[in-house]
């Protein structure tokens, strides 16, 4: 019969117990994974706006300058799931592709700014009664910024010759009222960007345009 | 030795616990966010660079100019629009339209000309989206040589006004030009055909009567301007100066001082049933001198022979809100002898 001594039994306890104590570190504080959307969710990321969706932009417009700037706009549908904590969101993340290009666009965030409301209030949560307000709610922002829109045509030369389709790749971040980070799932959305040189048929000299 | 294993283990749990409590305290107060360096910087995309072959020149002469477009690695960017356009006097001979694409080596060349004594701007841009301009000043110094008519066909001047348009400069225009005679007691100030002929050659004798001598009407001739003004200010005019561009019936241009109008006034804003509000604008044009007359800032006669010349009219004046505000006009006027001997 083999004879445990207590000083064995010691060691193994404390190693159990750092090894536990070092997992729960990093899986805890009620971090775990968001990527499905499960607790905080993006619903939906719309191009141009929900009654005028846009599907095509030009690379570049000539006319405009001083009234535009060339950034694609969206609409993103947030919808908080978690119950008795509301959400602060603070950022939009973007990330780009386009298919068959050797080099892709960069990734960029960009400051966004909603309060979400609890998915319900009941229980012994400490938030005051009808705080954050609806736990869905719609951010008006862009889905390509005009910090892309620049880098898309000053590096037409190595992307595919227009037009292509750009997939936006979106999540949102933000703080739940416990102070903790969160994330959304991500979503992607494409657009269309069409060439801004146009070729149009000539019209012979004294001929009508058509 | 083992013993001070577990010491060690059992603190590091102790410490990893602590820290994990701290963190995890639900501190509301946490999650600030600055945004310092989470987004793409757009400098990092490319860049757009102007460089002009010569900055200072005499009115008359003309310089090249590279626009050169790069990308984020230094390439050239072929294919991507330019748009360019100057302040007024200095001429955007080519692009004339303002507006080429880069070529393969990502590069767009173009040429402005001197028009008038000055500084002035010339800008160049990328299309929207793309986000970047230059800018360049080009001096211009004097004299302006004799016969120097402009660079026909240029493009250009309309930067400047510090906004991508200027409202006003829409709004205000000229809607007619009128030619009369200065002092013709008949008809008086301001009257007559206002046919857009000047009568260079006085004949001075209208009757046939061998005893006495009837001259013809012969005065300074002043230009009226009819203003309409569409804007919700007033507009008011005090400077007027021309160019004819063929003065001599030779093809020499005449630039004039500006000089100050007869009636320095201001043009009302739009009335409230949406009408324009109107002024005629009265200034100098010839003078009578022995022998014909002379154009304002002219130092020669006007020849008796019969030609007709474009004639560009400027206005200048300052709004309500103290803007400048210019407009301009061009007509063609006839030059030379008629028998106005009927008044």
């Amino acid at each position: 019969m083999r004879t445990i001594s207590f000083s064995s039994v010691k060691g193994a306890a404390a190693k159990a117990l750092a090894v536990g104590a070092i997992a729960g570190a990093l899986f805890g504080c009620g971090s775990a994974s968001n990527d499905q959307g499960t607790s905080f969710t993006l619903v939906d990321v719309v191009p141009g706006t929900t009654e005028n969706p846009l599907t095509e932009v030009p690379l570049s417009t000539t006319d405009g300058d001083g009234t535009t700037t060339g950034a694609v706009r969206g609409v993103y549908t947030l919808q908080n799931n978690i119950a008795r904590q509301g959400i602060r969101v603070q950022r939009i993340n973007l990330s780009f592709f386009i298919e068959g290009s050797d080099v892709q666009p960069p990734s960029t965030t960009l400051a966004a700014g909603a309060v979400l409301g609890p998915v319900e209030q009941t229980g012994d949560g400490s938030l005051p009664p009808g705080f954050g307000g609806a736990s869905s709610k719609v951010v008006s922002s862009f889905v390509v910024p005009v910090e892309i829109m620049t880098w898309l045509n000053l590096n037409r030369a190595q992307l595919p010759e227009p037009p292509y389709t750009l997939t936006i790749d979106a999540s949102v971040s933000g703080v739940t009222t416990a102070g903790d980070g969160i994330e959304s799932n991500s979503f992607a959305t494409l657009i269309s960007i069409l060439p801004d040189v146009v070729i149009e048929p000539s019209v012979p000299e004294g001929e009508p345009a058509a | 030795m083992k013993m001070n294993r577990i010491r060690f283990l059992a603190s590091l749990s102790v410490t990893v616990i602590a820290a994990t409590l701290v963190a995890c305290s639900g501190n509301t107060g946490g999650g600030e966010d600055n945004g310092n360096g989470t987004g793409f910087d757009p400098g990092d995309a490319g860049s757009l660079s102007f460089t002009l072959n010569d900055a200072d020149m005499q009115v008359s002469e003309s310089t090249g100019f590279i626009v050169a477009v790069k990308d984020a690695s230094g390439n050239p960017v072929p294919d991507i629009r330019i748009t360019c356009d100057t302040e007024v006097g200095l001429a955007l001979i080519e692009p004339n339209d303002g507006s080429q694409v880069t070529d393969g080596g990502g590069l767009m060349s173009g040429r402005l000309g001197c028009e008038q004594i000055g500084s002035f701007r010339v800008g160049c841009r990328l299309p929207v989206g793309a986000g970047r301009r230059e800018f360049a000043t080009v001096s211009c110094r004097g004299p302006i040589p004799n016969g120097f008519s402009g660079f026909p066909n240029a493009g250009g001047g309309g930067l400047g006004g510090g906004s991508g348009e200027d409202p006003l400069n829409d709004d205000v225009r000229v809607v007619g030009i009128s030619l009369f005679d200065f002092g013709n007691v008949e008809s008086g100030f301001g009257s007559g055909t206002g046919d857009l002929q000047i009568d260079t050659n006085r004949i001075f004798d209208c009757d046939d009567s061998a005893t006495t001598i009837t001259p013809e009407d012969f005065f300074d001739t002043v230009i009226g301007i009819d203003v309409e003004n569409f804007a919700a200010q007033a507009v008011n005019f005090s400077k007027l100066s021309f160019r004819v561009a063929n003065s001599d019936g030779a093809g020499t241009q005449l630039n004039s001082a500006e000089f100050a109008l007869i009636n320095s006034d201001e043009v009302p804003g739009q009335k409230s049933d949406g009408s324009p509000g109107t002024k005629r604008f009265i200034g100098f044009m010839t003078k009578v001198v022995s022998g014909g007359k002379e154009l304002v800032g002219a130092s020669s006669v006007l020849p008796s022979d019969n030609w007709i010349s474009n004639v560009t009219f400027r206005l200048t004046g300052v709004s309500t809100s103290g803007d400048e505000v210019t407009i301009t006009k061009r007509v063609a006027i006839a030059f030379g002898t008629y028998d106005r001997c009927d008044g």
